[in-house]
């Protein structure tokens, strides 16, 4: 190592015990449990790079434009709405890719077959060669013939929303069951009851629109102590096809004892 | 109850498995809509001009767009978003910095020499060693110094990148860190070797 440049860097360099993303995402979101963080706060205190990481983290997540951001902001912003078909469309762009091949392709045939100067009606001969290239393009791309069976069975439904839950909002006994509006096509359910710091408490599935809570689970719901939980709907293929919004509840009656 | 929109990771998940659902343009749409001005904002603190931030943020979400089924969801979709742009920004940096026409001067801010004309640097590399300057840098230098100095020397950013990055209002931005972050670090080196000194005797 010569130079002082070289010597800086290598001061930074990454050690075995840095934090990598993960960790500073959930340092940042405080997800960590406190001896964790204690851990991770000391090394922060002493690793200029993760500390460095993790205020450009923090920064991209919750920063906002300064006065003479702003309009830049804006007009950058507008420029990606207006672009935002050619980013979403790259797959189609992809396909251009073939497409600009094939262009290639006949732009070599048509110097090597018609030179410049043949007296060959050029727009005949284009035509008959995109009906050969089109044709061939197309059973490229066609999609497979599928069975009979297979399409005759019901298409892919579309995600949505579960809705109906319960319990929700004040309650005055401690729940034992969770449902839900049942989704066709789901074949399972998956259900997590988490803390409002998204701490998981507990996570069950059910092949039905309902799953009665395990003793110890609904020991665990206190008096006055917010909780929130979800579902989402798999099919057979354990694809998620809808998921419900994050309900919460609360037992707000003193009283003990489940219902 | 009303319906909550799905977060980040929901939108995600469906558009990668539902790939035959008429939905799939309002789910990209949406995912990506929440991140624009974010991705914005970082890129035109990168390249410090409209024109090429917009061009700039466009790849990122083309490369976003070309990646998505790799995200597996084990981190929040915003890190994995900001490690996307970081790292394509960051790289677009060296580049630019590679074309001779816009090559950023190598020469030292500050040259810092001890009295027997050998670099400050250099004499702590043979002396010591890395750790000591880490240790040092914890100790003299402010939390703002120390992450310009990450940035420029472990990153290689240019110092107007990093004084638009880290939003410096100080009017001359990242190299008035650079300069203050040596000059403590000079101090630091003298005085550790007068104690050197002094134990010697």
């Amino acid at each position: 190592m010569n130079t002082e440049k070289d010597l800086l860097k290598a001061v930074f360099e990454t050690k075995q015990s840095c934090l990598d993303l993960k960790e500073l995402e959930r340092y940042l979101d405080e997800e960590t449990d406190p001896k964790g963080r204690a851990r991770m706060g000391t090394h922060l205190r002493h690793c200029a790079h993760c500390a460095t990481e993790l205020a450009l983290l923090s920064e991209f997540q919750s920063g906002s434009p300064g006065g003479d951001e702003v309009e830049a902001v804006n007009w950058i912003t507008r420029r990606l709405q207006e672009r935002q078909s050619e980013i979403v469309g790259h797959s189609r762009l992809s396909g251009g890719t073939t497409e600009r091949k094939w262009a290639r392709r006949w732009n070599v045939l048509r110097s090597s077959l018609f030179p410049r100067h043949s007296l060959l009606p050029a727009s005949a001969v284009a035509a008959l060669l995109l009906m050969v290239v089109g044709g061939a393009l197309y059973f490229r791309n066609a999609p497979p013939d599928l069975p009979a069976a297979v399409k005759a069975t019901s298409p892919l439904l579309r995600s949505g929303i579960i809705e109906g839950m319960m319990p929700v909002g004040e309650l005055q006994q401690r729940p034992l069951r969770l449902q839900w509006d049942q989704v066709s096509a789901a074949s399972v359910y998956a259900v997590e009851l988490f803390e409002v710091d998204r701490t998981l408490l507990w996570s069950g599935q059910s092949s039905s629109n309902r799953i009665d809570l395990p003793e110890e689970v609904v020991n665990k719901i206190l008096v006055g102590k917010r909780l929130q939980w979800r579902v989402r709907a798999l099919d057979v293929q354990g694809r998620m096809i809808a998921v419900s919004e994050t309900a919460s509840f609360r037992v707000s009656n003193s009283e003990e004892g489940a219902s | 109850m009303s319906p909550k929109p799905l977060d980040d990771e929901e939108l995600v998940s469906l558009w990668v498995h539902q790939t035959d659902s008429p939905q799939r343009p309002q789910w990209i749409n949406e995912l990506f809509g929440r991140y624009q001005r974010r991705v914005a904002l970082w890129c035109l603190r990168i390249s410090g001009d409209r024109e090429s931030a917009a061009d700039l943020a466009q790849e990122v979400f083309l490369k976003v767009y070309r990646n998505l089924a790799s995200f597996k969801g084990d981190s929040k979709f915003s890190t994995w978003l900001f490690s996307v742009t970081r790292n394509h920004c960051f790289n677009y940096l060296k580049s630019r910095a590679r074309r001779p026409q816009e090559e950023t001067p190598a020469k030292p801010l500050v040259e810092i020499r001890d009295p027997a004309g050998v670099k400050a640097f250099e004499r702590i590399e043979h002396e010591s060693s890395q750790r000591l300057l880490r240790q040092l840098m914890n100790q003299e230098l402010g939390e703002t110094e120390r992450r310009v100095m990450v940035l420029h020397y472990r990153e290689e950013l240019p110092l107007e990148a990093i004084t638009r990055l880290l939003a410096l209002s100080n009017p001359s931005g990242a190299k008035a860190y650079i300069v203050s972050s040596r000059r403590k670090l000079k101090r630091a080196v003298e005085k550790m070797k007068k104690s050197q000194a002094a134990a010697r005797f």
